[in-house]
Order: C-alpha cells, then sequence, then structure tokens
C-alpha cells in the first residue's frame, strides 16, 4: 500500500511522461511539410483538408496508453494493491493527449468531434495493444521491404525502412491517395491541381533529405567502418528517396515531384553530413526549418514548377546539381571521424 | 600488428589519452584494461581510424591509422555497437558481406556458422531493436568477423554475455590468433583476459601504467591491476540493513 501520497506521486510521474511524449512530436516543427502548412493556414479554410491529413496521421501515436510508460515488472513488484492501481488507471485515462484533444473538441467544436477523435483514440489504442500482443507482429511487414542486388541495394533496403518508421509517408500517401482519388472519382479538378499536389506531396517527404544519415542513429556510425565510399553511401540513401517519391507522385505529375525531390536531396546532403541528428520512431522527420527547410521548400517548388515550362535545361540543371553535392558531401563524409 | 607511438587525444584542456605506446605482435591477443574513463575506448577508435589523434603515430599491419584500406583489413566490435534499428540480425550480416564484397554464397555460409557458434540462431529474423543486449552485441561481433579480418578491435566483447558464448568467444579468438589474427580488446572481466590474452597493456588516467605479457607478471593478473590502476572503494554504506525502530 502506498497511501494518497504515493498515488499523486506515481500519477505525477505518469503526466510528466506524457508531457515528454507530447513534446517529442515538436519534431513537426522542423518539418518542410509543417511550413506550407502553416503557410497555408493563412487562409484557414484552405488549411482544414492538410491539417485532418495530419490530425489522422498523429492520432495512432497520440493515443499512447500513458499507463504503459510503466515497465510490466515494476508494476508486478511494487507493493501497491489492486485498488490503487485501479485508481491510478482512472486518473491516467485523462493524462492521454488524446483525452485532452477529445475535450478540446467537445469545447471549441461539439461532442461529434470529441466523440470521434476518442473513439478514433481508443481504437487506435486497442490496435496497439493488439499488435504488441502478437509476438513479432511489431514492425514485421518492414521485413517485406526488398533490398535491390549489392551494396547498394542493402543500404537503399535500410534507407526505406528507416523512412517508414517515420510518419512522413504516411502523409506522403494519404495526400497522394485522396488526391488520385478525387480525380477518378469526384468532382472537377482544376488542371493544374495535380501538378501542385505532386510537388506538396514530394514536399511532405523532402525533410528525409535531411537527415539522410541521422535516420540510421547509432548505425550511422558504422558507415565510417566499412570499406565503401562517401558517395555511394549517399547515392544508396538518394536513389531509395527518390524511388519512394516517385511511387507517391506517379498518379500526379512524376516529372515535376521528381524534379524537385532531386533539388531538396542537392541542398539537404549539406544538413544529413555535417548535422547527423537522431530521429525517434514513428514521429515527423526532425529536420532544421531555418534555413535549409525553408530554402529546400522555395527550390522545390521553384524547380518542380519550372520543369513543364522551361523543360530539358532545368533537369539538366537540377541533376548536375545534384551530381555535383552528391560528389563534394560524399568527399567530406570520407574524411569524416566520430565526436 | 599494431604499433602504438606516443597517440594522444586532447579534448580542450582535457587529455583523453596522453601519448600511449605500445606494440602488439602478429598473432597476438592484447587486452587492455583500466577503470571506466581511462581512455581505453578512445584509443580503440583512433587506432581504427574512427577518431582522429591530437598528436603520435600508429600503424595496423603497416598501414598507416587513417587510410582508408584500412577498412578493409579490420574487424571492429564498437563501444556503441553500430547497428541499425530497422535491420534483422541476419540482414546486419547480409549487409557487411554485400559491403566488404563477398560472393553471396561466402555470405550466407559464413553467417550460417556465425549464427550457430554465436548461439544466436533463434535471432536471425528478429529486428536489432527488439533484440536484448547479448544479442545486439553477437550481431556486431559476428559483423566484426565475417569479412575475415587480419585484425580485429575488440571493445568489451565479453561485457553482457552469458557464460558459454563468452567461453565460446574467448576459445574462437584464440583459435584466430594462433592463425595470425591479432587481436586487441578491451574488457573489465579479469578472469576472462586472464585465459584469453598473452599481452595486457593496463591504461589509468590516459597514461600506460603497465605494458607486459601474462606470462611475465610478476604476480597474478588481479592483484597487479588493483595494485596499479585502481584499488577497491572501502567506505561502508553503514544505513544498508538497518531497520528503523
Amino acid at each position: 500500500m502506498v497511501g494518497r501520497t504515493g498515488l499523486v506521486s506515481l500519477l505525477r510521474a505518469l503526466g510528466r511522461v506524457s508531457a515528454r511524449h507530447v513534446q517529442s512530436f515538436g519534431s513537426i516543427g522542423g518539418q518542410n511539410f509543417f511550413l506550407f502548412v502553416a503557410f497555408v493556414a493563412l487562409q484557414p479554410s484552405s488549411a482544414a483538408f492538410f491539417g485532418m491529413i495530419l490530425t489522422a496521421v498523429l492520432l495512432f501515436p497520440l493515443s499512447t496508453d500513458p499507463m504503459q510508460a510503466i515497465p510490466e515488472d515494476r508494476r508486478s513488484t511494487w507493493p501497491i494493491r489492486d485498488w490503487e492501481w485501479a485508481a491510478v488507471r482512472i486518473g491516467s485515462l485523462l493524462l492521454s493527449p488524446v483525452a485532452w484533444i477529445g475535450i478540446l473538441l467537445v469545447l471549441r467544436v461539439g461532442w461529434q468531434a470529441g466523440a470521434i477523435a476518442l473513439a478514433g483514440g481508443a481504437a487506435a489504442q486497442g490496435l496497439a495493444i493488439l499488435a504488441k500482443r502478437m509476438p513479432g507482429f511489431s514492425g514485421a511487414w518492414l521485413r517485406f521491404v526488398p533490398a535491390p542486388p549489392g551494396a547498394i541495394g542493402a543500404i537503399m533496403r535500410l534507407q526505406w525502412r528507416g523512412m517508414l518508421r517515420t510518419l512522413d509517408p504516411y502523409v506522403a500517401l494519404v495526400l497522394s491517395g485522396a488526391t488520385t482519388a478525387y480525380m477518378l472519382w469526384g468532382g472537377p479538378l482544376d488542371a493544374e491541381a495535380p501538378h501542385i499536389m505532386a510537388l506538396v506531396v514530394a514536399l511532405a517527404l523532402s525533410t528525409h533529405t535531411q537527415v539522410l544519415l541521422g535516420i540510421d542513429g547509432r548505425g550511422a556510425e558504422r558507415y565510417l567502418q566499412m570499406p565503401i565510399r562517401g558517395w555511394r553511401i549517399l547515392l544508396a540513401k538518394d536513389l531509395a528517396f527518390l524511388a519512394m517519391v516517385a511511387l507517391v507522385v506517379v498518379p500526379l505529375d512524376f516529372a515535376a515531384g521528381v524534379i524537385g525531390a532531386m533539388a531538396a536531396l542537392a541542398l539537404g546532403h549539406h544538413q544529413s553530413v555535417m548535422k547527423q541528428v537522431a530521429q525517434v520512431p514513428w514521429r515527423f522527420t526532425a529536420g532544421a526549418l531555418f534555413p535549409v527547410g525553408v530554402i529546400q521548400t522555395i527550390a522545390l517548388f521553384a524547380v518542380g514548377n519550372s520543369v513543364r515550362s522551361v523543360g530539358w535545361p532545368i533537369v539538366a540543371g537540377c541533376v548536375a546539381a545534384w551530381m555535383i553535392s552528391l560528389w563534394a558531401y560524399g568527399w567530406v563524409w570520407d574524411r569524416r571521424r566520430v565526436s | 600488428m599494431i604499433f602504438c607511438r606516443g597517440l594522444a587525444k586532447t579534448y580542450g584542456e582535457f587529455r583523453a589519452v596522453a601519448g600511449v605506446s605500445f606494440d602488439v605482435k602478429g598473432g597476438a591477443v592484447c587486452a587492455l584494461l583500466g577503470p571506466n574513463g581511462a581512455g581505453k575506448s578512445t584509443l580503440v577508435k583512433m587506432l581504427t581510424g574512427l577518431l582522429q589523434a591530437t598528436g603520435g603515430s600508429a600503424t595496423v599491419c603497416g598501414l598507416t591509422v587513417g587510410d582508408p584500406a584500412l577498412k578493409r583489413i579490420v574487424g571492429i566490435l564498437p563501444e556503441s555497437l553500430a547497428l541499425f534499428d530497422a535491420l534483422t540480425v541476419g540482414e546486419h550480416l547480409e549487409l557487411t558481406g554485400a559491403v566488404y564484397g563477398l560472393s553471396k554464397v561466402d555470405t550466407r555460409t559464413r553467417t550460417a556458422q556465425l549464427l550457430r557458434v554465436l548461439r544466436l540462431e533463434h535471432g536471425r529474423d528478429t529486428f536489432i531493436h527488439q533484440c536484448s543486449y547479448g544479442m545486439k552485441k553477437k550481431t556486431s561481433l559476428a559483423m566484426a568477423l565475417l569479412p575475415n579480418p587480419q585484425a580485429l578491435f575488440l571493445d568489451e566483447p565479453f561485457e553482457g554475455l552469458d557464460p558459454i558464448t563468452a567461453e565460446t568467444i574467448r576459445v574462437q579468438l584464440r583459435a584466430i590468433a594462433a592463425r595470425g589474427v591479432t587481436v586487441l580488446l578491451t574488457s573489465h572481466i579479469l578472469s576472462m583476459v586472464d585465459r584469453v590474452a598473452d599481452q595486457v597493456v593496463m591504461i589509468h588516467r590516459g597514461g600506460v601504467v603497465l605494458d607486459s605479457a601474462i606470462a611475465d607478471l610478476p604476480k597474478g593478473l588481479e592483484e597487479m591491476y588493483f595494485e596499479r590502476v585502481e584499488r577497491t572503494a572501502a567506505e561502508d554504506l553503514e544505513w544498508l540493513g538497518v531497520r528503523a525502530s
């Protein structure tokens, strides 16, 4: 028995864990896509669509049960009675970020919106618990990500896996899927819309170009020990990134999306090689918004928009810039040591 | 073989490694001993070219440290283990085989043997982030061994492993050393060092305090360590075991 003071201390600790969990989503502030949404939000009606997509993607990771922060072994060894655990359980429900969102929606929008958020959070949490209880299920689907042949192929698979463990590709996928569905079955669409959306989709993935090595966490140190040149490591990662971009922009505007993404890569190598920021799984990729993110966003839209009007010269220029950046930062990586 | 002359590393005013010199013969197992923070890992990082020395020089198998060709002939078990969360145990070895230019058949055969010897077969398809510390260490060790290196640098290879695997690794290290591979390892498990190493280099506060063949030690290894490197803490935690009346 721990008494009221013990229970309050435990709930306070869980509250701290919950608050830190929410803070970990602060990586969204370093997102190129967030910059775009913030810009679009100047006209609130236009931002609703992007806001809904972000909320839907965030629902899974935000609906984590705070009680999961207590290790199983602690739960069974701490001198806390069943009724005290029940009190902690009830208290912890109010500490869940989804509960806060639900309450906020009830107060500001209406009870239906709040109920949808809470039901969605509960469903997401139920699925998460189910997945945890199925041995080997968690992340097992990532095993099906194929590896092209050779060393470059093995690193490409690693890059795809790393990217798929962040939220960015899912936002890109939902944006691309929703636009494609609207093009096929929706009402009349502005002729420029697929082109613009291809750039927005590429932008949603573009923060990855700033964390090409950071995404491997401690594993990035392994590249320093391997007999493989820096430009080949970056090439593998770039090809993996471009392949993923190509996959999501193909129904929209392939050329604009891929060439725009290539411009983001040419500018992102510097940040990737010079400042390796480790990424947290199942969060948005955390890059640097100023100045790299802003420059990348402008370049991606400028280059992507020019592909149709200027044609081959812009494509050739962008490919040349990418190749120079690849070679230069590969050379820098070859001279790099651990700190 | 490893030649190390006046190797130093300073961070501002702090001297992590203060002009260390020692040699390790080809086919010998040398153990670097010292307390936490003595500079062992820093030394290993410098010898493998991962960290730039601020003074001195070193060669490994005839190549100057920092020569890119060195990466092809040394195997490293780093302090951080340097593993990828998004790969399974087996995929780490596949990646290593591909990067070191091994054929698929060789990679597959060696992988199967390494996983068997290290008792890691059951974890082949487990993602690294789901592995225990021991499994991670074995994976990193298997990556060091897979390309058949001429020199091995192992940072705490026995720590965190079960006794059977630790003993297996000891036997393997003795076997590969007998075939001419030079091994430099760090460890805190003196009983294991006593049985695996030919030579010990004791480090304290960044400097060498003893460099000797194990066979030439005037006293037992443990005794020498406590004498030259550090003494045990003698403070009594008098509140432990006392019940409030």
